[in-house]
């Protein structure tokens, strides 16, 4: 058990680490790496001097003194190089400031990706397609049939329809799912911008086309309100659509499209 | 939901606690090691494991270097000043995370815990006094009085904190 008065005079050892790592904060710019290995080396032969001096002049009290202020100088360095270094360290992932706002085209492997399995999450086509596969050729045709008019040549008929084209549960992926190399092109962060932001209409596609999105979709103001659009437009389509199958009116349309031109306003 | 230091703190009493009381019950495991020293590194253990489930947020990762700390210098037999142990845990937070200095909660946790075992020895002397005068059941409205007396002082002390 070590003596309360040792315990004591340690405590100035830990002080001048912290005192160390809050100086290292203040810096506005790091050092190169060399000079923090160099300043901790340094300190960690001052450490181990007075750890060893202490033991050698223990009657003399000026010496322990001054060797006790090696060992707070020491610890001080130790701190300031370890935590410099540990900031050098974790700003050497970063990319360089220099390419801030520029294109990058960036090259690398997809290792793997989502496969295809019992109880993995498959896209509606191929979910309708996998349950239209377990059915006979008559069910299929009920199927299709049972769906509305206007949705019968659509994705969801297609896929219902060709249901055994799909390969069967725990057959391989597809050739296009297998590790690819692929050529991305990115661009570096901006201030202000979301970096998961993802437009409902690019959502929508890559579902439909059985892929799936990872990272988090926001739905920004902007794009809310090209879906809202969206969908506006898709409902006045419609609803012209309809006034358009009506006997007798397929023309006058047309005629009031024309009629708002500014010669026949004039 | 938010894992604090003081989660990670009570759970690893609670499984220091559950492990001393599972090592008395073998002869054998208390020979090959002492069961206060085994319920400390089981508790260690078990909140290194949950702070781990957690995340390993940043007040987590502080406490289980105090922990880890305040472990190691019991199973040494080290009795050093409550300052010093405080001060090697800080040491060891910030050889992990120099940038936990800048955090408001690292010098609220540390002060608060600083406070606590600043005032602790006089109120544990005290308490001690309180017990000792009687034994057996005639002792339990003194401990339930001391106990009180702890927790009341520890709120006290925590809230400004």
């Amino acid at each position: 058990m070590a003596a309360p008065g040792i315990g004591g005079r340690l405590v100035a050892l830990p002080l001048a680490w912290l005192a160390g790592v809050a100086l290292q904060l203040q810096q506005s710019e790091l050092w190169l790496l060399d000079a923090y290995v160099l300043v901790l080396a340094s300190a960690a032969l001052a450490v181990e001097v007075t750890v060893l001096a202490t033991r050698a002049l223990a009657a003399r009290a000026f010496a322990r003194r001054a060797v006790a202020l090696v060992g707070v100088v020491g610890a001080l360095a130790a701190g300031f190089a370890a935590s410099g270094w540990q900031a050098k360290l974790r700003l050497a992932d970063s990319l360089p400031s220099a390419l801030e706002g520029q294109d990058i085209v960036v090259t690398g492997v997809v290792a793997s990706l989502p496969q295809q399995g019992e109880r993995a999450a498959l896209p509606l086509r191929d979910r309708r397609r996998r349950r239209a596969g377990r059915r006979s050729a008559a069910a299929r045709a009920r199927l299709v049939r049972r769906l509305p008019r206007r949705r019968r040549a659509g994705p969801a008929a297609r896929g219902a329809a060709r249901g055994p084209a799909l390969a069967p549960h725990g057959a391989p992926a597809p050739a296009a799912r297998q590790p690819a190399r692929l050529r991305l092109r990115a661009r570096a962060a901006r201030a202000g911008r979301s970096r998961h932001r993802l437009r409902p209409r690019r959502a929508g596609d890559a579902a439909r086309h059985g892929r799936r999105l990872s990272g988090r979709a926001t739905a920004p103001a902007r794009a809310r309100r090209d879906l809202f659009a969206r969908r506006r437009s898709s409902r006045r389509r419609r609803a012209r659509g309809a006034r358009d199958r009506r006997p007798g009116r397929g023309s006058s349309a047309t005629t009031g499209t024309c009629s708002a031109t500014p010669e026949s306003r004039i | 939901m938010s894992i604090s230091g003081l989660h990670v703190t009570v759970f690893a009493w609670l499984a220091g606690l559950a492990v001393g009381a599972a090592w008395r019950l073998s002869m054998r495991a208390m020979l090959r090691l002492p069961a206060p020293t085994a319920a400390q590194a089981g508790g260690l253990i078990a909140a290194t494991a949950y702070a781990f489930f957690a995340g390993w947020g940043v007040p987590s990762r502080r406490t289980i270097w105090m922990l880890a700390t305040v472990t190691l210098l019991r199973v040494a037999g080290l009795r050093w000043p409550w300052a010093l142990v405080l001060l090697v845990a800080a040491f060891v937070v910030t050889l992990f995370d120099p940038w936990a200095l800048t955090q408001p909660g690292f010098w609220l946790s540390f002060m608060a815990v600083g406070l606590l075992m600043a005032s602790s020895t006089a109120t544990t002397a005290l308490s001690d006094a309180a017990t000792d005068v009687t034994t057996g059941w005639r002792s339990w409205p003194a401990r339930f009085v001391a106990a009180s007396r702890g927790g009341l002082r520890t709120q006290v002390i925590a809230t400004p904190a």
